[in-house]
C-alpha cells in the first residue's frame, strides 16, 4: 500500500487529469457566466496537456507528447483570444454576461 | 523507497490537491475575479506537476502562457464587462444539471474501465517512475527536432493562424467601430 502511495505512477497523473477534465466539463455546462465557461474550457485543455505529457514521459524516451502539448497551448491561446473577442462584440449589444441571454445563437 | 521518493510524492499530492480544489473553487466562487485567481493558482500548480514529469519546457510555457498571458486577457475582459452583474450570474441548476452529472459519471466510469483494462494488458503502465533517461542537451535536441523538423509544417500553420486571428480581430473591431461611428 505504501508502495502504491509513494511511487507516483502514470495512473496518478491520468486520474488527476480525469478529475480536472470532468470538473471543467461540469463547469462548461453548468456555469452561467461566459467568462467562467471559458476558464473551465481552459481547464479541459490543461487536463489534455497533462495526459499528453504524462504518456510521453512514461514512454521510452519519446518526446512527441511534449511537442504536442506546446501545440495545444498555442491552439488554446488562439481559441481564447477569438472567444473573448466574439464575447465582447456580443456583450456590446446585450450588456449581459449571462449565457442564457444568448439563446438565439442556438439557431 | 528512499526519503526523496516520499518527499517527491508528498509535493505531488499537494500540487494535485491544489489543482482539484482550485478548480472546484473556480466554479463555486461568486466573484469572477476570485475565480480567475483560483484558475491562476491551478495553472501554476500544473506547471509544477509538469516539472515532476521532466518537462521543463512545457512547465515554463504553461506558466508563461496560462499563468501570466491568458489571465491578462481575462482581466481585460472582466474589466470591460462585469461591472454590475458580478453577483447575479452564478450556477444554474436547471434540468441540464442532471444531464451534466449523469454525463460526467458515465465519462468517469468509462475511462476507469479503460484504465483497468489497460492495466491488465500493458505492462509498461506499471513502470513506477518516469523512464526519461535523456540529459538536458539530448532533451533540447529532441524537442527542437519535434518543433523545427518533424512538426515544422504544423507550427508554421499555427503561426499563420495566429496572424490571421490578429488581423481578423483588429479588422472586426475597425469595421464595427466604423459602422457605429
Amino acid at each position: 500500500m505504501a508502495n502504491l502511495i509513494f511511487n507516483i505512477t502514470l495512473y496518478h497523473y491520468l486520474i488527476l487529469a480525469l478529475i480536472l477534465f470532468v470538473i471543467g466539463f461540469i463547469g462548461v455546462i453548468l456555469v452561467k457566466n461566459i467568462i467562467k465557461v471559458l476558464i473551465c474550457a481552459e481547464f479541459m485543455l490543461t487536463a489534455v496537456n497533462i495526459n499528453f505529457i504524462a504518456f510521453s514521459a512514461f514512454a521510452e524516451n519519446n518526446l512527441i507528447g511534449f511537442v504536442f502539448a506546446i501545440f495545444t497551448v498555442a491552439i488554446g491561446a488562439i481559441e481564447l483570444a477569438i472567444a473573448l473577442a466574439i464575447f465582447y462584440l456580443m456583450y456590446r449589444n446585450k450588456k449581459s454576461v449571462d449565457i442564457n441571454d444568448y439563446k438565439e445563437l442556438m439557431g | 523507497m528512499n526519503s526523496s521518493d516520499i518527499f517527491t510524492s508528498i509535493i505531488f499530492y499537494l500540487c494535485a490537491a491544489n489543482v482539484i480544489f482550485s478548480s472546484i473553487f473556480t466554479i463555486l466562487s461568486r466573484r469572477i475575479m476570485h475565480s480567475l485567481l483560483f484558475a491562476v493558482i491551478l495553472f501554476f500548480a500544473v506547471g509544477i506537476i509538469f516539472l515532476f514529469l521532466s518537462a521543463e519546457y512545457n512547465a515554463i510555457i504553461q506558466i508563461a502562457v496560462y499563468g501570466v498571458a491568458i489571465p491578462v486577457l481575462f482581466v481585460l475582459a472582466i474589466m470591460f464587462t462585469s461591472h454590475r452583474i458580478d453577483k447575479q450570474v452564478y450556477l444554474s441548476f436547471t434540468p441540464r444539471f442532471i444531464f451534466t452529472i449523469i454525463s460526467a459519471i458515465l465519462f468517469v466510469l468509462t475511462l476507469f474501465n479503460i484504465l483497468l483494462i489497460s492495466s491488465s494488458v500493458i505492462e509498461w503502465l506499471f513502470t513506477p517512475q518516469s523512464v526519461i533517461s535523456l540529459n538536458r542537451y539530448e532533451m533540447f535536441n529532441a524537442i527542437s527536432d519535434g518543433l523545427y523538423i518533424r512538426f515544422l509544417l504544423s507550427f508554421e500553420m499555427i503561426a499563420l493562424l495566429t496572424l490571421s486571428v490578429i488581423v481578423g480581430l483588429s479588422s472586426l473591431n475597425i469595421f464595427k467601430g466604423a459602422r457605429n461611428g
